[in-house]
């Protein structure tokens, strides 16, 4: 029950910790005054003092027994594992805070170069008691020899400040170390020690090594007094120094000293776990013989290897920065320090008023080429002058920033005559010499014809300036950022038309039916230019005409002929005016016609061809049946 | 007697009925809403760098059922200048939808799109899916769907013309027109169907935590912010399943997106 309500405590917030504690306090203080304040100051029987101890105990004992007893303000302290060092060795500063946990200001500790190593927390319960307490781990490197001192630290825990007490450290020399005995160690140089203010040099920060690491971690120095970026190739190869082979990596650093003075470069620090190879070690089926790195023989996960974390520090490096001389020249100080070259360049030399020509001034050299302007100008009167923006070609490399910046002007003459364009002169600082040297641009002259737009109509090309002006188009960047304005569009403010399903599959089936309308349409129509159905039609038309007609009139035995003659070739399929009974017949066999009816065709038009030519057909009877008789055989045969 | 109580009833009856009259008279007068009025408002708060009642303006219109790219747009604008990213994008998307070519949608929604803080992974994979079907989302739904009826219909009228000239280039013409209908018309059906079954929905909170189940103690997975778009794979309870990127799944209130 202790314990639990003891983890029950430990195990609420701080605040809460706090609260419980004020309130624990307070029952106490309140009890303490309920049993005893009446005893103490009236002399009543000592019987009932003695009631009143022990019922405060039978109150208090429960709380007491029940809650730990709390840590009731948090301790801090700070300590190392040795207060005598060398330079090259760093110094285990452990900060611990009992009870709650906090927050340590290590900012003030300047004498030293600190690594933070991460906390740890310790809870133990001694004879019913229970501790908890936080440790917090720094590496320091010492920065300098002598008394070295770590100052009072700033403790924050449980919204209270807590102060740890100075310690001081005696830094003496490091002795005579053979780095060659070593399998890992780091070096840092820099280009030029005594340099110019403002003069780029170059810091390298090497690691030389003959055994494998992993983990590996660089803490790169602060370069007070310096504006530094990294050269991002960094390097590997392999180097020998006293007969034994390294691999070497090494990082660089640009820097360019802003201030005069000795400027110390503070040690850089590397971290990492050297791989050590076990005694009794696996040989790997692939690697029989343990030294091929790529195979798991050297794997720390797979073969019997170690890992042993190793702290790297280089020597402190001192950078005497050396101010720039006087100036005193009638050309003004461009502001470049390094080494550099200018040459300027008229593309075209002889020109008319109003065409433009363009000079191009190109400023190389190796240095703060980035700062460079435009030398001053000074063209003969008449002239116009248009500037673009210049063109950069700057790089970092192992000397520093190298490169160009080209300026471009577009210059137009506004009167004829032949110019002399005077030499560009342009002042920088000589880092080989340690003087200020100006450079200048060779003469240049422009000859300017008269304008063609007095004689010619000349028409104007768009493409052909554009060329003549060598401006180089660059790519339009935003300037600001924002959002296009509203739609102010009372229209927005509709239903916006959107095909539903439905509607969609009606589209696409609006043309299905309309190209089965033409297609049913056509059908239609070609049955109506068949010439078996014109045929037929002809021979209902004939006899209807007949049955109108009177019997006896000149052209029913015509009609009754072609009604018949009609009705066979509309059997075959054919179109025509006339036959003769013997191919009539053959026409209706040919066709699938019974013989029969081919007989009965064949007779009946014979019948009608004897009455329309001997005039046998003159009575009424005879006229009414051979109607009667074409009349069934066309119906027949349709 | 008779006479004054029946008169009197009458009265009252009269004026009740004037009092009923009377009243719907105001209620109708008092809920009568004017799009364009409200329009016009929100066009001046938004002017007037008023943009709260800007959004509340636009929204009465698109809470009355309004269903137009442009007023999605507007909304847009407006939440943004509000300093709300979440529902800004939200609109913005919803506007998408109708409206994918409108240059200004495109480019407010880019410049929103760019302030949001999730960046989604970049190694993740390109679907195949969306390489053969580029012009899904090149072309938008709605030109999609017109592209796949002018070649329904473009087909029919070469089969028409055939009818009467028979000429081998009309039948390479059809099956080509064929092809490509059928394949805008599929993918015009798709986008039905995504519309309807996939949903997606924009992080409309500034913080959103992610979480393994369906509780306030269910352990944070990962956190999401304002703007940040994610794909809805399901809805239980008061809670969405949402798809941020590969391997990035949990579950959100729904009230902290809103669909799309």
């Amino acid at each position: 029950m202790k314990l639990f309500m003891s983890m029950l405590i430990y195990g609420l917030s701080a605040r809460s910790l706090c609260y419980a504690k004020k309130i624990i306090f307070g029952i106490l203080t309140i009890c303490f005054r309920l049993f005893f304040s009446h005893a103490l100051t009236s002399n009543e029987n000592p019987r009932k003092s003695t009631y009143s101890f022990i019922a405060f105990l039978l109150i208090v004992l429960p709380i007491v027994l029940i809650f730990p007893p709390f840590t009731w303000a948090a301790e801090v302290r700070a300590f190392v594992d040795k207060n005598q060092t060398t330079s090259e060795q760093p110094v285990n500063l452990t900060v611990t805070i009992s009870g709650e946990e906090g927050d340590v200001d290590i900012s003030s500790i300047k004498d030293f170069n600190v690594i933070s190593r991460g906390k740890s927390t310790n809870v133990q319960i001694i004879n019913g008691r229970l501790f908890r307490q936080i440790s917090r781990s720094y590496l320091l490197f010492p920065l300098g020899e002598g008394e070295l001192t770590i100052p009072s630290l700033t403790v924050v825990s449980g919204g209270k400040t807590y102060q740890t007490k100075e310690i001081i450290i005696y830094v003496s020399k490091e002795a005579k170390h053979h780095e060659s005995n070593d399998d890992i160690f780091v070096r840092a140089n820099i280009s030029e020690k005594n340099p110019y203010e403002g003069q780029q040099i170059i810091y390298h920060f090497k690691l030389y090594r003959s055994i494998r690491i992993t983990n590996a971690n660089l803490k790169r120095p602060e370069f007070d007094g310096f504006s530094a970026t990294e050269v991002k190739d960094k390097k590997s190869y392999s180097t020998v120094i006293s007969g034994r082979a390294y691999n070497v990596d090494e990082v660089s650093y640009l820097l360019v000293p802003l201030k005069p003075g000795e400027l110390v470069i503070k040690p850089a620090v590397l971290s990492c776990d050297k791989i050590l190879r076990g005694q009794n070690k696996r040989r790997s089926f692939f690697d029989p013989f343990g030294d091929d790195p790529f195979f798991f023989g050297d794997d720390p996960f797979f073969g019997q290897t170690k890992l042993k974390t190793k702290i790297l520090r280089t020597c402190p490096v001192k950078v005497n920065v050396r101010p720039l001389p006087d100036y005193s020249n009638d050309v003004p100080f461009s502001g470049l320090i390094g080494k550099f070259n200018i040459y300027s360049k008229l593309e075209d030399e002889k020109i008319k008023t109003g065409d433009s020509a363009t000079l191009s001034v190109t400023v190389e050299g190796t240095g703060n080429i980035m700062d460079a302007s435009l030398p001053e100008i000074n063209l003969p009167e008449g002239f116009k002058v248009y500037r673009d923006n210049p063109d950069e070609d700057i790089r970092i490399g192992e000397q520093g920033y190298f490169g160009k910046k080209t300026f471009r002007l577009a210059i137009v003459p506004v009167k004829e005559g032949t110019y002399k364009i005077e030499p560009l002169r342009f002042c920088y600082f000589d880092i080989s010499t340690g003087k200020y040297k100006t450079v200048s641009t060779g003469p240049l002259s422009l000859a300017v014809g008269p304008s063609q737009e007095k004689s010619v109509f000349k028409v104007f090309k768009a493409e052909t300036a554009e060329k003549e002006l060598n401006f180089k188009k660059k790519k339009v960047e935003f300037t600001g950022h924002d959002i296009l304005p509203l739609k102010e569009d009372p229209g927005i403010i509709k239903n916006q038309k959107d095909l539903s399903l439905r509607s969609y599959v009606i589209f696409l089936l609006i043309p299905v039916f309309f190209y089965l309308m033409v297609k049913g349409g056509t059908a239609l129509t070609k049955k109506y230019d068949d010439p078996s159905s014109l045929m037929a039609q002809k021979a209902d038309k004939a006899l209807k005409r007949a049955q109108k007609m009177d019997i006896f009139s000149d052209g029913f035995l015509s009609l009754l002929y072609k009604a018949l003659v009609s009705a066979v070739f509309s059997k075959a399929g054919t179109k025509g005016e006339s036959l003769t009974y013997v191919e009539a017949e053959k026409i209706l066999r040919f066709n699938g016609c019974s013989d029969e009816t081919a007989k009965q065709a064949a007779e009946l038009l014979k019948k009608i061809e004897s009455a329309r030519y001997s005039g046998t057909g003159s009575e009424t009877d005879m006229r009414k049946r051979l109607f009667a008789e074409t009349k069934k055989l066309v119906r027949s045969l349709s | 007697m008779i006479n004054l109580k029946q008169a009197a009833s009458c009265k009252m009856i009269f004026i009740i009925l004037l009092l009923l009259w009377l009243f719907f008279l105001w209620r109708t007068d008092a809920g009568a809403f004017d799009p364009d009025k409200a329009f016009l408002d929100g066009v001046k708060d938004y002017k007037e760098e008023n943009f709260a009642g800007a959004i509340a303006n636009f929204s009465k219109i698109v809470n009355k059922g309004v269903k137009n790219g442009g007023l999605y747009y507007n909304l847009g604008n407006a939440y943004l200048k509000n300093g709300d990213l979440g529902h800004a994008v939200l609109w913005y998307e919803r506007a998408f939808n109708l409206m994918p070519n409108d240059p200004n949608l495109k480019f407010n929604l880019k410049y929103a799109s760019s302030l949001v803080k999730d960046k989604r992974d970049e190694n993740e994979k390109t679907y195949i899916f969306q390489i053969l079907f580029f012009w899904k989302d090149f072309l938008g739904t709605v030109a999609v769907k017109w592209t796949g009826i002018i070649l329904n219909a473009l087909f029919w009228l070469i089969l028409t013309v055939q009818i009467f000239k028979r000429k081998k280039i009309f039948k390479t013409a059809s099956i080509s027109v064929l092809v490509l209908s059928i394949l805008f018309i599929l993918t015009a059906l798709y986008n039905c169907c995504e519309k309807v079954y996939i949903k997606q929905a924009v992080i409309l909170s500034s913080s959103v935590s992610v979480r393994s189940g369906l509780s306030d103690d269910s352990t944070q997975l990962f956190i999401l912010h304002s703007g940040t778009k994610v794909k809805v794979e399901k809805e239980k309870e008061n809670y969405f399943k949402i798809y941020f990127s590969e391997g990035k799944i949990g579950w959100i209130k729904k009230n902290e997106a809103g669909i799309i």
